[in-house]
């Protein structure tokens, strides 16, 4: 029998499964530490984080915790990995684009977008980290945005924390992204969708991760039209082109956001790229047309 | 791009990557999962498993199960 706990966090919706309703209690406590550890890490919103006085320190090594170097690694190991496609320096970029405050004040707001100049061209590239004297610093007219792996890290890690400290079968979610770990003798049911009540399309999850990367959640309006998140490195502006949202599946929830925030960012490129990795993924374009990539679950498909 | 697609595969075949204070936690996982290799015949759903209703292998995908509420949501956030 399993049990369940949601919340809200991050302004998204979290929850955590488990098989062993005992396990319950203990589960979500470990996943809402970590939440607020990586918060205190890597959060833009918070002026003390980490990664907002390493923003603010442009220019020089800053302190930080070993938490924050560990995210910071994964975030570069992205990067390197999609070879730049997904930066974790885009960080002013995405001010400058108008995602300068929590995502439920911006998307209320006609934002002013940034007039100071083009930020300089973002480049994962130059970031220094100091794993001796625990330091990061990023070069003067970049920050960081840890935004594409922070948050399916902590899913796979409080997925992968529970299942083996506390022997029980988990799923996590946080905001979209899923991770899953330990025994299970039926595979957890996914609801994928574009956003939270529409009908979607349900999967059946045995291992792994699944991410969905969108344009359509995130987004606010500018005097020169609406803007996203999804910023696509090689331009500094909002990523264009024939996906609003993409869902992939991969062996973790880190690499499954990695692949759908590329294929978004990749546009036409981005089905060759899937199919390429073997991911299976569902692709949505803007009129709504649903494209499925590789071992997707076809409609008709649907286990007794 | 073909470069980034071979990093990418040479990961996505690996498995998850933990860096930091998370040495001992990525041990005790090697550990367990070592000793929970699933037999044909448990119905232990792990990768690579042999798992009827799966609907490729290796991936972690399968067709869903009817009449069955989901239990949770990818969507976008």
């Amino acid at each position: 029998m399993t049990a369940s706990a949601t919340w809200t966090d991050w302004s998204c919706q979290v929850r955590v499964t488990v098989t062993d309703a005992a396990m319950l209690d203990r589960a979500r406590h470990l996943v809402m530490d970590l939440m607020g550890d990586v918060e205190r890490a890597a959060s833009r919103f918070l002026e003390t984080s980490d990664v907002s006085r390493v923003n603010a320190g442009a220019g020089r090594l800053v302190p930080v915790s070993g938490r924050t170097t560990a995210l910071v690694d994964v975030a570069l190991d992205a990067a390197a990995r999609t070879e730049g496609l997904v930066d974790p320096t885009i960080g002013r970029h995405v001010i400058e684009a108008g995602y300068r405050d929590d995502i439920s004040l911006v998307r209320d707001q006609l934002v002013d977008i940034g007039d100071g100049g083009p930020p300089a061209r973002a480049d994962w590239r130059c970031v220094k980290v100091d794993h001796e004297l625990v330091r990061i610093g990023v070069p003067e007219g970049l920050s960081l945005d840890l935004g594409a792996t922070a948050k399916p890290w902590t899913a796979d890690t409080t997925a992968h924390t529970i299942a083996a400290f506390l022997g029980t079968g988990v799923l996590v979610e946080i905001g979209g992204d899923i991770a899953v770990a330990g025994r299970r003798t039926t595979p957890w049911q996914v609801l994928v969708s574009e956003r939270d009540g529409d009908p979607g399309e349900q999967v059946g999850l045995t291992a792994g991760g699944l991410a969905t990367s969108s344009t359509s959640a995130r987004k606010w309006h500018t005097q020169t039209g609406p803007a996203h998140h999804i910023i696509d490195p090689r331009t500094g502006a909002s990523a264009h082109g024939p996906w609003r949202t993409a869902t992939v599946w991969a062996r973790s929830a880190v690499d499954a956001n990695m692949a759908s925030t590329a294929a978004i960012i990749l546009g036409h490129e981005a089905e060759a790229f899937l199919h390429e990795l073997n991911l299976p993924s569902r692709l949505v374009d803007h009129r709504g047309a649903v494209h499925t990539v590789g071992a997707w679950p076809a409609l008709e498909q649907v286990a007794s | 791009m073909a470069r980034a697609r071979r990093h990418f595969a040479a990961i996505a075949a690996g498995s998850l990557v933990l860096t930091g204070g998370l040495a001992a936690y990525t041990a005790t996982q090697t550990a367990t999962a070592a000793t929970t290799r699933p037999t044909p015949s448990d119905g232990t759903l792990v990768p690579g498993g042999n798992v009827a209703g799966r609907i490729a292998p290796g991936a972690g995908l399968t067709a869903p199960q009817k009449h069955t509420r989901p239990d949770a949501k990818s969507n976008a956030s």
